[in-house]
């Protein structure tokens, strides 16, 4: 049957750049370990068996920089094998605690199982993780892509030095991680202005993913909606998130996330167990936090104590129950557009990886099972990649897309507002330090030790722009370490800028940097020289 | 010879002031340079925000400039002022409404001198408004880094 339709399904894998090789436990390196355990390496589980099966998977996955610097980092692997060590020992435990309980052990099983393929995932690429997703892509069965250096919401950047530098700095390292050039960039919470063109033009990017309104309230506003593809007057192929079906996927509330047999992201053994039992696998603080062994369902709006136990049989037959109604959903969509408008719509579906299996527990196995219905049930419906969407479509309408955000209300509220506002004075003071200090040395042969400097001055005032910092702040969440990463880059790269020109690296502080903050490494200073030096 | 040497503990005592705030640097506010700033919030609102350098925050401390400035909104295709407000000068930050949607707009910061003449100290990098649409359901309360919410909502 003839595909009537497409669909690009994108997954934005991003974590900020966590790295404390100074300390053996560090409470906020747990976001990786759950995000590897969680989700990338259950997706990575599912792309392989749909291989295994003959079913070519057809997505887009970006990778953020900070993710891939991470994922290759020894230490943390190092620290990711104890962590995994850890669980399965308490899993253990609980598994004998458990034996008479059937309903308990079955979930305990689960996690085991769990665990158990994370560490032998770990053992088969010896920790790397970047190399299975490297050949799932050049075996063509996904589409890598990445996103700016340090996840930078780039209409905040004021300066255009900084917006290149986020943007350059990320072509280099997606070069260097997957040995050919990135086509796709996924702009960091999809925040779009139209400066973002020319630069991701000079770096090579072919496409981008907007909010949906940045399309619809475009001037002219196009009549094919968020259903096409579109370019920008340099040439920049725009593609804008479908409202219906993220919100499906995505809302707790009305989406199917939020179901009441899937299992309760906040119910956990590390709040539920008794202390002594569990003491051993939390922090060093010994506070109680998460630990990832969570035993109970949605259930539905009743307090955490009252929830049930979750039923893993009964959850997957509610993810094939979603995964069909996702499909015929949006074949009805595909069927209207086609009948309304005359048009071969694509849909695209935009998400955090981390929403599938860390906070949707089931979400990797939704994903799985609509990647093999849509095959099963021969629907007229075809997965693509934005490439192999744009190497087959009609040439794209013209369009200037308005400035947006997938952020609350649309545009930059959560980045901008009372709680955080106070980083900016001292990031952009930083990035006109660094643009001015870039100017002056730019052309000059300079010693080993300070192009060093330079470099990781550069790295210090990449890192110091992320977007999680003032969203943590903005959640209340992690806020004083949030903080405490804005204040600390902005502290090394001033001292590291004035030392420079004051002739004196103190080469034992910038050895210690390099060690600690240690991405990008082939991250040249001048890319923060101002653009008309150029 | 008293009062040379109260004046000269007074200045001393203020740039001693000054050193220590830029030390401590908790304000923000005094950093390496005089520079004034324009981020978009929203199409309701943009973000302003400035820094001092050294010498003109020692100006201010020394009163050679009223301790008010007066910010102004300007669009950029006609100069046409399309906000202004009166804040201190270390107060640091400000939230404006932008003039009507999609036009590109800068802040120029203004100081008063003893002798009333107004000096213009600063003057931003330039943004558009955003337009106002509706963004649909799903933007709502979420973002990339709602990884780490871990409390219910």
């Amino acid at each position: 049957m003839s595909s009537k339709g497409s669909l690009i399904f994108l997954l934005h894998a991003h974590l900020p750049y966590v790295n404390h090789p100074e300390h053996t436990d560090f409470l906020e390196e747990n976001w990786f370990f759950e995000g590897v355990v969680e989700t990338y390496i259950p997706l990575i589980s599912v792309l392989d068996r749909l291989v295994r099966d003959g079913i070519r998977p057809g997505i887009a996955i970006s990778v953020s920089p900070t993710l891939g610097a991470m994922l290759e980092n020894e230490q943390l692997e190092k620290k990711l094998a104890r962590y995994i060590d850890s669980r399965l020992e308490l899993i253990e435990k609980e598994l004998l605690r458990t034996e008479n309980d059937p309903v308990l052990s079955k979930i305990v099983r689960l996690y085991a199982r769990l665990y158990e393929e994370a560490a032998a995932m770990i053992h088969k690429y010896s920790g790397d993780l970047i190399t299975p997703l490297k050949q799932l892509q050049h075996a063509g069965h996904i589409e890598i892509i990445t996103t700016s250096a340090t996840h930078a919401v780039l209409p905040l950047l004021a300066h255009p030095e900084a917006l290149r530098a986020q943007i350059a700095a990320a072509a280099d390292d997606y070069f260097d991680r997957f040995n050919i050039k990135a086509s796709g960039f996924w702009l960091p919470e999809c925040a779009y202005d139209p400066r973002v063109q020319t630069y991701l033009k000079l770096s090579g990017f072919e496409y981008i993913f907007t909010e949906s309104h940045a399309v619809n309230f475009a001037d002219p506003a196009p009549g094919t909606g968020v259903y096409a593809s579109y370019r920008t007057q340099n040439g920049i192929n725009i593609f804008a998130r479908d409202a219906d079906s993220s919100r499906e996927v995505w809302s707790a509330k009305f989406g199917y996330p939020g179901d009441p047999s899937y299992r309760e992201f906040y119910r956990d053994m590390g709040y539920d167990a008794d202390y002594d039992y569990i003491k051993p696998y939390l922090s060093a603080d010994g506070l109680r936090r998460s630990l990832g062994l969570k035993y109970h369902r949605i259930t539905g709006e009743v307090d955490l104590s009252k929830k049930l136990y979750y039923d893993p049989d009964e959850a997957m037959a509610t993810v094939e129950r979603h995964a069909a109604d996702f499909l015929d959903r949006r074949m009805r969509q595909v069927e209207e557009l086609h009948s309304s408008k005359g048009i071969r719509p694509v849909i695209v579906g935009c998400y955090d990886a981390e929403l599938f299996g860390h906070w949707w527990f089931e979400g990797p196995a939704f994903l799985e099972s609509v990647l093999r219905k849509i095959r099963a049930d021969r629907l007229p419906l075809q997965f693509v990649t934005p490439g192999e969407y744009l190497n087959s479509c009609h040439e794209p309408a013209g369009l200037n897309p308005q400035i947006s955000s997938w952020g609350e209300n649309g545009y930059f509220d959560p980045w901008v507002n009372e709680t955080n506002d106070a980083i900016y004075p001292r990031v952009l003071d930083l990035t006109d330090r660094m643009i001015e200090t870039a100017n002056r040395f730019r052309s000059q042969d300079l010693s080993s030790v300070t192009l060093r400097a330079l470099n990781q001055a550069a790295r210090e005032v990449l890192l110091a722009q992320s977007s999680d910092w003032p969203f943590l702040m903005y959640i209340g969440s992690h806020s004083q370490y949030a903080a405490s990463r804005v204040d600390g880059h902005a502290a090394n790269a001033a001292r590291l800028l004035s030392e420079v020109l004051e002739r004196c690296v103190d080469e034992k502080f910038l050895g210690d940097l390099e060690k600690k903050n240690n991405l990008f490494h082939r991250l040249d200073f001048r890319l923060f020289a101002s653009v008309s030096k150029f | 010879m008293f009062l040379m040497r109260g004046k000269f503990s007074r200045l001393f005592l203020n740039r001693l002031l000054i050193r220590i705030r830029l030390m401590s640097d908790k304000t923000n506010l005094i950093l390496s340079t005089d520079k004034v700033y324009l981020l978009p919030r929203n199409p309701s609102a943009f973000f302003i925000c400035w820094t001092w350098g050294r010498s003109r925050a020692e100006a201010f401390e020394a009163r050679e400039y009223e301790s008010e400035i007066l910010v102004r909104l300007s669009v950029c295709e006609d100069k046409a002022v399309s906000g202004e407000a009166s804040v201190r000068w270390d107060s640091g930050k400000l939230y404006m409404k932008p003039p009507a949607e999609g036009r590109t707009c800068s802040v120029s910061v203004y100081g008063r001198r003893k002798d009333g003449a107004q000096e213009k100290l600063l003057e931003s990098n330039s943004v558009a408004a955003p337009v106002p649409a509706p963004a649909p359901e799903t933007s709502s309360g979420y973002s990339s880094a709602e990884f780490f919410r871990k409390e219910p909502v």
